[in-house]
């Protein structure tokens, strides 16, 4: 897949995307299969207070966002973001090995809204996902990959 | 039968066994002179002997001087044929004292020379004496024998009571210990399943991850293959398959131990069957397997997660097809049943289930049938008899789950003859 069209008028970019995981060594093959797929800029962070301070200065597109990490985790990143009435703008893809208990509705609501994708996945399934979620088009509830 | 009212009175009917009227006299003299209250008749014919026995029912008999043709041994003999005991007394003079130890001998009672008529009167009232204590005595007997019989009665009909008490106690007992081992066997398996669920949910978090990394580092590889690198690609393949496999298990392993994720709403079971034998159409062609379908046309509404429940059939039939390998006949059954009539559902622990109405779906193979010792562990995590790699022995532990979900039993058991039927049963008033 090629680098994401910018609208008409505005240069082309690549999307940036920040992904944030504390698996150092999914987050290294994540990134060049990313890159590989959809010609993404990635960003790798390794914790919820890294991935956090890098919003403002990497200014993503999208952030992947891991649920269960030492230290904050992503809910809790999520949440910091969110009250920022610029910051909280970037849309969030959960990343997650297990899902929470419930109904696919509950989840929806647990992860505040945000869309969830589970482990494992293909690359494939992931860019479909943000390319959905950056249309507007969301990833309906349940859609586990 | 002695007349007991007239012995005590001692007003006796004698009948008196003499063919001469002054014989007869001198008895009657000697009663007389005694003041021996009494009334009496005198027969010398056998048949007018019969009739006297009849009609003047006689407390004593006098057998004194009889023709040759009527002997006292006759009179004697025609008593006992008619089992009477009236007392019998022989009145006799001396020439014929051996005619009376015959008498005597045959049964008599007792016997007076007629030299000696002053004894008539006492051997009368001894001989009625004798016989009343005797028929005292008998009485006494019967009495006893009807008490003991009463109390025979009696104890036999407690016996027999308590007997059947004690039996439908020992029932209530069997059956009530039938129930607790069931729900202690339950209480097991259900401590097994969840700490087996913890552990599954731990695991399939821990190992995600690394799948993850072997999910991306293979589809890197691909992409950074040189040309014709056949080998390389075909153990990338390898490693994908293998990454799908221990996928699918983690998924069987959470969706055991996510007893809440379920999502129901109200539907009919009809369609999700139809679905679920839909997809499996092409294999069930493959394999010359034919399915007869008899769904029942007015079946009732449930709560209902509909894709596990799907799940749930797409399980059981595909077991039921793996058993067919050379063809045979899958028959899928719906309706509404008592818990009863459904096969394997008496086996229910409470039996008080039975009148219960429930839906059921029932599936039968013409398959090999399940081997019996298998048929209690086909439930348990892991359990497979299929070759390693090709089931995960998760597939009927997580469908008998959902089925607990929805408040549903599932049973299976062999049929006679050949193949096994799954039935799943969904009691009617759980599902309010």
């Amino acid at each position: 897949m090629m680098p994401h069209d910018a609208a008409p008028g505005t240069p082309a970019r690549p999307r940036r995307i920040l992904l944030v995981d504390d698996e150092v060594v999914l987050t290294r093959l994540f990134r060049l299969n990313l890159q590989d797929e959809a010609g993404y800029e990635v960003r790798i962070e390794n914790s919820g207070a890294a991935g956090l301070a890098a919003v403002p200065e990497f200014n993503p597109d999208l952030i992947l966002l891991d649920v269960v990490m030492p230290g904050m985790t992503g809910r809790e990143m999520a949440a910091v973001l969110g009250a920022d009435p610029e910051l909280g703008k970037t849309p969030i893809i959960f990343v997650t090995a297990v899902p929470p208990e419930g109904t696919p509705d509950s989840w929806h609501a647990e992860l505040d809204g945000h869309p969830r994708l589970i482990k494992p996945f293909s690359t494939a399934k992931v860019v479909a996902a943000i390319e959905a979620t950056l249309a507007g088009s969301g990833i309906p509830p349940g859609d586990v990959v | 039968m002695i007349r007991t009212a007239a012995l005590k009175n001692q007003v006796s009917r004698i009948l008196v066994l003499e063919n001469l009227a002054a014989e007869a006299r001198f008895i009657e003299t000697e009663l007389k002179r005694v003041n021996f209250g009494y009334e009496s008749r005198r027969v010398w014919t056998m048949a007018d002997f019969q009739a006297a026995l009849v009609d003047f029912a006689p407390d004593v008999i006098l057998a004194a001087g009889l023709p040759p043709e009527f002997t006292a041994m006759d009179a004697l003999h025609a008593l006992r044929d008619r089992h009477l005991i009236t007392p019998f007394i022989l009145v006799t003079g001396t020439a014929m004292e051996r005619i009376a130890l015959d008498c005597m001998r045959e049964g008599a009672d007792d016997y007076v020379l007629k030299s000696n008529l002053a004894r008539l009167p006492d051997a009368i009232r001894n001989a009625i004496a004798k016989r009343l204590a005797e028929t005292e005595t008998q009485l006494a007997e019967q009495v006893l024998r009807r008490s003991e019989q009463n109390y025979r009665v009696i104890i036999e009909d407690t016996l027999e009571k308590r007997e059947a008490e004690l039996l439908r106690a020992l029932e209530a007992l069997q059956e009530s210990h039938k129930a607790l081992q069931a729900a202690q066997h339950q209480l097991i398996q259900v401590a097994k399943m969840e700490s087996i669920g913890r552990l599954a949910a731990g695991v399939a978090h821990e190992v995600k991850n690394p799948l993850t990394v072997i999910v991306m580092g293979v589809e890197y590889l691909r992409k950074h293959l040189p040309e014709g690198a056949h080998e390389a690609v075909q153990v990338l393949d390898d490693m994908d398959a293998a990454v799908k496999r221990a996928t699918r298990v983690i998924h069987s392993m959470l969706d055991f131990s996510a007893p809440s994720l379920i999502h129901r709403e109200q539907a009919q079971l009809n369609p999700i069957v139809d679905s679920a034998l839909g997809l499996l159409d092409r294999d069930l062609a493959k394999r010359s397997i034919t399915v007869e379908k008899r769904l029942a046309g007015n079946l009732p509404r449930m709560p209902l997660d509909t894709s596990r429940m799907e799940q749930v059939f797409l399980n059981v039939f595909q077991n039921a097809m793996e058993v067919m390998e050379h063809g045979g006949t899958l028959t899928v059954t719906t309706g509404v049943k008592r818990l009863g009539e459904v096969a394997g559902g008496e086996k229910d622990p409470g039996s008080s289930l039975g009148s219960q109405s429930v839906i059921a779906v029932e599936i039968e193979d013409t398959g090999p049938g399940i081997p019996e010792e298998f048929l209690t562990k086909i439930f348990d995590p892991f359990f497979t008899t299929k070759p390693t790699g090709q089931g995960t022995g998760l597939g009927l532990t997580v469908i008998k789950k959902i089925v607990d979900m929805h408040g549903g039993l599932i049973r299976v058991r062999n049929r006679e003859g050949r193949g096994a039927t799954v039935s799943l049963l969904f009691p009617m008033e759980r599902l309010a």
